[in-house]
């Protein structure tokens, strides 16, 4: 491949730059859909166990398509174990939607039950997705720590509702250091310094938010003062025509610039990821733009909702492309990613337990 | 054939990537790496199946690694799973594509329309009657609980205007376990309506606004085609199908973020019409006109003022029950194709003379 020497040249010493180098995904939307679609059928004509493998399939044609360094991603996990965390579920399910005809406080003990295992099924889940998650033969692991999660799920859980979700921001920069600082890739840890507080962003958004609606609504204000005062010398059904158009309009702008919104928060989490998450002495960059962002998830939204759903697999892949090939890592020198190590046997790296698949709590670099 | 390839190797634990060439001769895979060759049994070696055209890694008993890109002889060379070569053909081929396409629309609707319907009618008819009136207990109590309807409720037998048509019903069907109640609450509005364990209710409302009896009678007997046909256990059921299905294909999956389908909690409209039917034969049965009940739904129809929040929550009978032409035409027309039935069913049923002589005075 590209870090291949070529032998005979003796490479002089140079000193070692750092390294920029960029995520990169090669997965096509037409292969994509072909695979999902003919996964999609199996899995109906099955009733559904198909499901696990068609998850799996789709999982690893999106790893196997993310390249860093000339090196794809993997994904690992055996369909049989999601399928057994899928039938706990649906067992689950089921006697919780005849509970409530045996006894109406029944289906109420089965959520109480749901929510105490909520942070174990957490942890639970990001441990199995990063278990399985491989690259360069080198295992991703998750370092699981039951009570310390418990401690801050019920905890900030807490103030959250006694906040009215004020508290949000300041719950979500808990969760990153719990996860984050537990995440290792082979035997190297991840370090989330936790030294900067999320709520500049997130006030920035509000405030964002406020400003374009209420942007939209003058301007919206405006052109229904324009079309009211010209409509006593034109047509009045044609201004009524103009009034119904400049309507939907404002609709669809004001939904438009919901996604920017969200597009801002992610592309502003980036950014602190990158000032926060460093892989030994790797650090992330991130090249997010926020109105590009939008505008894709914008037409992703478009392209499902006017396909009746058969757009999904294109609109997974665009995303995928846009926001892993905006993503790139800092690293002292080529060889870095060469030098890592998993001092883990194959036994010790599988993450047993049947229910572990339950909430797909994904937990990738955004892609 | 290719048995050959340049691939790239690496170690146990290492993420070091080094250019190697991997051979497959006989039941041997051969690993040659920096000048040294490494053997393996063939058995021992796992490929990753085929997929898109993701590079393909090989993994060795030794728990190190080697990349091949992908080539369409690995297959038949490592000897991986048949079911995994047929799925990739599947995904690989336009036309497999195409004819997944169509069938999965064709087999979503006949699951929906054929196969969900169907199986919850068997389940409901296996399903033994004290689970019926277990169901029963369970959704009056939590209509009590909503204060939907009031705990203490009059049997409608007690009224003189319905002894004997209730003490026929329960002669005729002593199977369905009938029971009629009257609720005289206003909340849930002009309304009737059959709960699995054989029980019907009917609003005072209701009785109020059709004005005759004789159109109570109809609407009640619609009510008892329902559980003859155990119609409200077979929608029970089919509505935890739906949304068992849903969970399984679409349910846990990220991204497909699918607009969930509006369940509704009305009977489908073949249900209707078997309810109808049952209706039309009974009052057939007491040499009645079938259009009665359209008469009826009419009735209960008319100037219907506008629904309070609380009969919007419920469905008021009316809204679960539109009348559509279609539907009136059909139980105008029903008696026309019985002419010749009903001269019979008058001498067999002697007895049954009451509702006649009500609505012919
Ligand atoms: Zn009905």
């Amino acid at each position: 491949m590209e870090d291949s020497q070529t032998p005979g040249v003796n490479p002089i010493p140079v000193q070692q730059e750092p390294q920029t180098l960029q995520f990169e995904f090669r997965g096509n939307g037409w292969e994509f859909f072909k695979i999902w679609i003919v996964n999609t059928v199996l899995t109906v004509i099955t009733l559904g166990i198909f499901s696990a493998w068609a998850k799996v399939r789709t999982k690893r044609y999106l790893y196997g398509n993310s390249y860093l360094g000339g090196q794809n991603f993997e994904y690992l996990a055996d369909p049989i174990k999601i399928l057994k965390g899928r039938l706990i579920v649906g067992g689950f399910f089921v006697l919780y939607l005849f509970s409530g005809y045996v006894h109406f406080a029944l289906p109420i003990i089965f959520l109480l039950i749901l929510v105490g295992l909520t942070p174990f099924i957490i942890v639970k889940s990001i441990a199995f997705n990063l278990a399985y998650t491989s690259h360069r033969n080198i295992r991703f692991r998750f370092e699981k720590d039951y009570p310390e999660a418990y401690k801050r799920y019920f905890l900030w859980v807490f103030i959250m509702v006694i906040t009215i979700y004020i508290g949000f921001p300041a719950a979500l920069r808990r969760f990153y250091d719990y996860l984050f600082n537990r995440v290792k890739y082979g035997d190297t840890k991840f370090t989330f310094k936790n030294t900067e507080s999320l709520y500049p962003i997130y006030i920035g958004a509000f405030f964002l938010n406020i400003a374009i609606v209420v942007g939209l609504g003058l301007i919206a204000g405006a052109l229904y003062f324009v079309v009211s005062m010209l409509s006593a010398t034109i047509a009045v059904t044609g201004a009524a025509g103009f009034i119904a158009v400049g309507y939907f309009a404002f609709i669809i702008a004001a939904y438009g610039a919901s996604f920017y919104v969200y597009a801002v928060i992610r592309t502003w989490t980036f950014e602190y990821f990158a000032r926060q998450l460093f892989i030994d002495d790797i650090r992330l960059e991130s090249h997010l733009v926020a109105s590009e962002l939008g505008m894709l998830n914008f037409t992703n939204f478009l392209l499902i909702l006017f396909t009746v759903g058969l757009g999904t697999p294109w609109a997974i892949i665009r995303f995928r492309r846009y926001t892993l090939e905006k993503l790139s890592l800092v690293l002292p020198s080529k060889e870095k990613l060469d030098q890592f190590v998993s001092s883990q046997s194959k036994s010790e790296s599988a993450e047993g337990d049947a229910a572990a698949d339950i909430f797909d709590v994904d937990f990738d670099f955004g892609f | 054939m290719t048995y050959e390839w340049k691939a790239e190797y690496f170690a146990k634990g290492s993420s070091k990537a080094t250019p190697c060439t991997i051979r497959v001769l006989g039941d041997q895979v051969f690993v040659e790496v920096d000048g040294q060759t490494h053997r393996f049994p063939l058995g021992e070696v796992e490929v990753s199946d085929r997929l898109g055209n993701i590079p393909r890694k090989v993994r060795l008993p030794d728990d190190s690694m080697v990349k091949i890109e992908d080539h369409p002889d690995i297959d038949e060379l490592f000897g991986t799973s048949e079911l995994n070569v047929f799925i990739h053909w599947l995904e690989s081929h336009r036309y497999a594509v195409i004819i997944a396409l169509a069938s999965l629309i064709s087999f979503s609707y006949l699951f929906y329309f054929e196969f969900l319907p169907c199986s919850a009618k068997m389940i409901a008819s296996v399903t033994p009657q004290n689970v019926k009136e277990q169901l029963d207990k369970s959704v009056i109590n939590s209509l009590e609980t909503l204060k939907l309807i009031e705990p203490e409720r009059e049997a409608l037998i007690e009224r003189d205007d319905y002894k004997e048509f209730i003490e026929q019903q329960l002669e005729k069907y002593p199977e369905l376990h009938l029971k009629f109640e009257v609720i005289k609450g206003e909340e849930i509005g002009p309304n009737a309506f059959a709960i699995a364990g054989g029980t019907v209710m009917v609003t005072e409302k209701l009785i109020e606004k059709v004005g005759s009896h004789v159109y109570v009678k109809a609407i009640l007997l619609h009510e008892i085609g329902h559980i003859y046909h155990n119609h409200v256990l077979q929608n029970i059921i089919q509505r935890m199908g739906i949304s068992l299905f849903l969970f399984a294909v679409i349910g846990a999956d990220d991204i497909t973020a699918v607009p969930m389908l509006v369940m509704s909690s009305a009977y489908s409209r073949d249900l209707e019409r078997e309810a109808d039917h049952f209706a039309a034969d009974a009052l057939i049965g007491y040499d009645l006109e079938p259009s009665l009940l359209a008469k009826a739904l009419e009735e209960l129809t008319e100037d219907q003022p506008e629904s309070s929040d609380t009969e919007k929550q419920f469905d008021s009978f009316t809204s679960t029950h539109p009348l559509t032409e279609e539907r009136s035409e059909y139980l105008r027309n029903y008696q026309s194709s019985r002419i010749s039935k009903s001269d019979q069913s008058r001498q067999d049923d002697d007895d049954d003379q009451t509702l006649k002589e009500e609505v012919e005075p």
